[in-house]
């Protein structure tokens, strides 16, 4: 094993960020008024801040995150809890991409909790996480959610930035999503890569050399119109996407070389999901 | 639980039991799944027989057949407790856990084909602990846990017989779509047999912890190309598999 990991191309470690063992946490309320959606509550503490600029874009609030801290190392942690209540329509993204540095202990913990009444619409769509050399972030996703409730939810993640010189020798991930409709489990999906990640993304069945993957979930009664145009921009992918519908879910999965093409597939898709609006206007920055 | 302190005869029973159960001509319909490899052999991704070989490591150590070793360790352990609540939650899991339509198919088709057979074969009272399982919901590992557990067979024979069905379906597929000969077949199945039983200690080992660990915690893929294989196959042209 460790002759593998010597023999791979040199890699380029991060520097430690200066504020090590950040903690942050954000509880958002999206509450439906009648005509449209307010956020009744936003705590934020610690490193983890939120805004809600106005984004006609979106049909409900658009709220966005921030950490403060710049990034996270072993040792940190996040905790975002948003609800949505009854015919409550909102949406919530991050205002850059989150950054995991070098863990020396520990892992870096990001823990979403999402919680969905009856006919509410929730997009959760923060921007891309990256990983640097030594990384280690544990990521887990709940949501509960009910059967006229409509979830749309993405993860992606880049192993080390192909186009900065970086590569992600080795490291741990891991990207825990459990979905509740009605109280029953309908999706648990547990990503994990353990140790030597640029060498393991090689391999066929893992990445086949893709450097950055993404997930996205769509819950909704409608779920299933979506498969055959997310097929068709499928083909037109700069990196691979698979599609597949079944139960009320559709899940799409996608692998590219490097970030900013993984981010260029997944506008298209998110766009084609999205009716035509356009993403929250961080994503373009 | 290990082989020790089974009765003259019992070793051989179950022998003969698991030799049954998973055997190609039990007729589950395993013959018609290939779990993506398909589409993996039209992507050119397994051209050949260290290609299947790669291919099947990756599922062991990172993917559906680790998965799977968790989820049927897990509900072995729920029967031999008689812990159906946790056996229900578990079911749950293992159907929520499947990364595409096909791949649902695949162990519910089976699951659901393993209980009607053994029914309707032999007395298997330990089943009736998942009658709230629909057919439609019900995975093949936990289906065959809880039916090996029942008839009192050590964990670690019974899952080594599972996951060696499990390699031995995708290697059969293999031989035709790749295609390879019968002797790379064999080759493979060899090359196998190490990682095979050390997952199977690996995942006896969660029982140690099985407490206060949850089972989902101890699962974890990182075979993405492969689960995408099992989606891109839904459209593929000229299929001879069902998955």
């Amino acid at each position: 094993m460790s002759d593998r990991r010597q023999s791979r191309t040199q890699s380029i470690d991060a520097p430690l960020p200066a504020l090590a063992r950040s903690k942050g946490q954000i509880d958002l309320v999206f509450a439906g008024t009648g005509t449209g959606t307010r956020l009744a509550r936003a705590y934020q503490s610690g490193c983890l801040r939120v805004r809600w600029p106005q984004d006609p874009a979106s049909r409900g609030p658009c709220a966005v995150m921030m950490n403060t801290a710049g990034g996270l190392t072993g040792g940190d942690a996040l905790t975002i809890n948003a609800e949505w209540q009854d015919h409550a329509s909102g949406t919530l993204t991050g205002q850059a991409a989150e950054k995991i540095y070098r863990a020396r202990d520990g892992h870096a913990a990001i823990k979403t909790t999402i919680r969905l009444a009856p006919h509410s619409s929730a997009e959760w769509m923060p921007q891309e996480t990256i990983l640097f050399n030594r990384a280690s972030l544990r990521r887990d996703m709940q949501v509960e959610m009910s059967a006229t409730s409509r979830f749309l939810g993405v993860e992606a993640t880049v192993f080390g930035r192909a186009a900065m010189g970086e590569t992600m020798e080795e490291g741990h991930y891991r990207e825990g999503w459990r979905i509740r409709r009605d109280g029953r489990l309908i999706y648990a999906d547990a990503l994990e890569l353990d140790g030597p990640i640029s060498a393991l993304l090689q391999r066929k069945a893992i990445g086949a050399g893709a450097r950055a993957s993404a997930t996205l979930i769509l819950v909704s009664g409608d779920a299933e119109s979506h498969l055959e145009t997310v097929r068709e921009r499928s083909a037109e992918a700069c990196g691979a996407i698979a599609a597949s519908h079944w139960n009320g879910l559709l899940a799409v999965r996608f692998a590219a070389p490097d970030g900013h093409e993984l981010r260029r597939d997944m506008t298209s898709i998110l766009s084609t999901l999205r009716a035509g609006r356009p993403l929250p206007r961080v994503w373009s920055c | 639980m290990g082989t020790t302190g089974m009765g003259m005869g019992m070793i051989e029973t179950a022998l003969y039991q698991l030799l049954s159960w998973l055997s190609p001509s039990y007729p589950v319909g395993a013959f018609s799944h290939s779990g993506g490899l398909e589409w993996a052999v039209e992507a050119a991704d397994v051209i050949s027989r260290a290609g299947l070989e790669a291919w099947l490591e990756d599922l062991l150590n990172h993917g559906a057949g680790w998965n799977d070793a968790v989820l049927f360790t897990h509900a072995y352990d729920a029967t031999r407790r008689g812990d159906m609540s946790a056996l229900l939650d578990l079911a749950e899991l293992a159907a929520a856990a499947q990364p595409s339509r096909e791949r649902r198919i695949e162990t519910m088709a089976q699951g659901a084909a393993f209980r009607r057979i053994v029914r309707a074969v032999e007395d298997a009272p330990s089943l009736h602990m998942l009658d709230e399982v629909a057919d439609g919901d019900l995975g093949y590992p936990v289906v065959v846990a809880v039916t090996a557990a029942g008839a009192a067979i050590p964990l670690t024979l019974a899952l080594t017989a599972y996951l060696h069905g499990f390699v031995a379906n995708i290697v059969s597929a293999a031989q035709r779509l790749v295609p390879l000969g019968q002797t790379d077949g064999q080759l493979a199945m060899a090359h196998l047999r190490s990682l095979v039983t050390e997952t199977v200690t690996q995942a006896a080992a969660l029982l140690d912890t099985i407490s206060d660990r949850d089972p989902f915690g101890q699962m974890g893929s990182a075979t993405f190309r492969a689960d995408m294989a099992s989606m891109q196959h839904e459209t593929q042209y000229t299929r001879l598999f069902r998955t």
